[in-house]
């Protein structure tokens, strides 16, 4: 069975919201001042059981996951169950040290880039952020780990990504992820206003195809866009579909990918941030493999009728048919929780 | 004071893509090639006495819109305005038409 993940069973870890930088678009307003952070030991049990629910990929996300002393150790626990693993960072601290933890430990290292020098600063609210960043791609071509990046789209920089490309091809990227902004954390009070709309999202795409082929096979190019055709012929995609009937006992992670770790030990579906009222519940109060237990028997349903009903407003619509999927299931979500406690 | 509005990124690259040199005969090659791809079209070169206008419509699926668009971006000194895209299908869009308007710059 298929996910929105394509046949990578994902958990994402967000080990700790502690960040050397203070980015204006971060969905978990994560900072310097920011001290949450996950036991190792608690990850580690978290990494067995989602492994045994059939996850295959472990994404390290933050904060900056560079930060999390431990982070060495639950990569190679991550690897101990038979997972790859994915660490994305601001780049700016892949000193020879951390470039040392990491070889060995992340199969890919994913570094975010928005844009030109000048834009990426901006955004990264950091004079600093690109030249650090970029002073330490040599080495992290030099240990041989592969490595992308990911550009954020906002409603102003599509020409910017061009720029971004050809950066990244010069640097022997292997993926060019294009994720649009999403009006969360941070960006909701730092960007308003800079979502990408349908039409900017449609030129997106579009600059996303011209781009992946103007790099043939040398680098990935991925836009976290879904056009309305594919969302038709994938619902099973998306946990649209009917429940199938083994939904009780089949793999965990063929009824929810990805699936989320926040930084407090709250373990939510698809994206950091989606309402609680869809949650699995608390790693502190119950391990992994408990919380999936209970989330099967008394949250399944509800989750799939929040699909169901995205999937089924998305559509019908008849603006321009691209759209960020994950975003458009959080936000539902979220309102239905909002008018629920109401 | 008005505020002066922002260019979206969209925009800012079609303004960049038309700074480009024209190229001889590349109108006749770009729409060649959407013909070959078998792609439906209304698409008319004008321009007396040079043809350097191009203009009309590409109805595709969302997923060949790149297909159809890369001919034309290829086109060295073309200034496309911004390509108005209307989705089609009632409820459920399955096709988009591209409008297509552009013109080559002059050498």
């Amino acid at each position: 069975m298929a996910s929105p993940t394509g046949c990578s069973r994902i958990i994402q870890i967000h080990p700790t919201r502690r960040c050397n930088l203070r980015c204006l678009h971060c969905y978990s307003s994560s900072g310097p001042e920011e001290r949450d952070e996950l036991a190792p030991a608690l990850l580690r049990a978290a990494l067995t059981d989602a492994a045994e629910a059939g996850y295959n990929v472990a994404s390290f996300s933050g904060g900056e996951p560079l930060l999390y002393t431990h982070l060495r150790e639950v990569l190679d626990h991550a690897h101990v169950c038979g997972m790859l693993t994915t660490v994305t960072t601001n780049g700016m601290l892949l000193d020879r040290r951390r470039l040392r933890m990491l070889d060995g430990g992340a199969d890919l290292v994913a570094v975010s880039l928005d844009g030109k020098p000048e834009s990426h600063n901006t955004i990264r609210a950091s004079k600093r952020a690109f030249d650090a960043m970029a002073s330490h791609l040599d080495a992290l071509r030099a240990t041989g780990i592969p490595f992308g990046f990911i550009f954020t789209l906002t409603q102003y920089n599509l020409d910017e990504l061009e720029w971004v490309a050809d950066f990244a091809l010069e640097q022997g990227a292997r993926l060019l992820q294009i994720h649009p902004l999403e009006d969360v954390g941070r960006a909701q009070r730092k960007m308003p206003g800079e979502r990408p709309d349908a039409v900017e999202s449609a030129y997106a795409y579009i600059e996303a195809l011209r781009t992946q082929e103007l790099a043939g096979g040398r680098m990935t190019v991925q836009i976290d866009l879904l056009d309305r055709e594919s969302l038709e012929v994938n619902a099973s995609r998306l946990f649209a579909d009917e429940l199938r009937e083994d939904a009780q006992s089949c793999p965990f992670s063929e009824l929810v990918s990805p699936l989320v770790i926040e930084p407090d030990g709250a373990v939510v579906p698809i994206h950091y941030g989606f309402a609680r009222e869809y949650g699995l519940g608390d790693l502190q109060e119950a391990s992994l493999g408990e919380l999936m237990k209970r989330w099967r028997l008394e949250r399944l349903n509800q989750f799939r009728g929040l699909c169901r009903r995205v999937f089924d407003e998305a559509s019908a619509q008849t603006g321009l048919p691209f759209f960020n999927w994950y975003e458009t299931l959080g936000e539902t979500a979220a309102r239905g929780s909002s008018q629920s406690t109401v | 004071m008005v505020a002066k509005k922002r260019s979206t990124g969209s925009q800012k690259l079609s303004a960049k893509r038309g700074s480009k040199k024209a190229g001889t005969g590349a109108l006749e090659k770009a729409v060649a090639a959407i013909d070959r791809r078998k792609l439906n079209h209304d698409i008319l070169i004008r321009g007396i006495p040079i043809p350097n206008v191009i203009r009309g419509s590409v109805t595709v699926k969302p997923s060949q819109i790149n297909t159809a668009l890369a001919p034309l971006l290829a086109i060295k000194g073309i200034e496309l305005k911004p390509v108005r895209l209307f989705p089609i299908g009632v409820p459920i869009i399955d096709a988009i038409r591209m409008q297509i308007d552009g013109k080559l710059r002059n050498k």
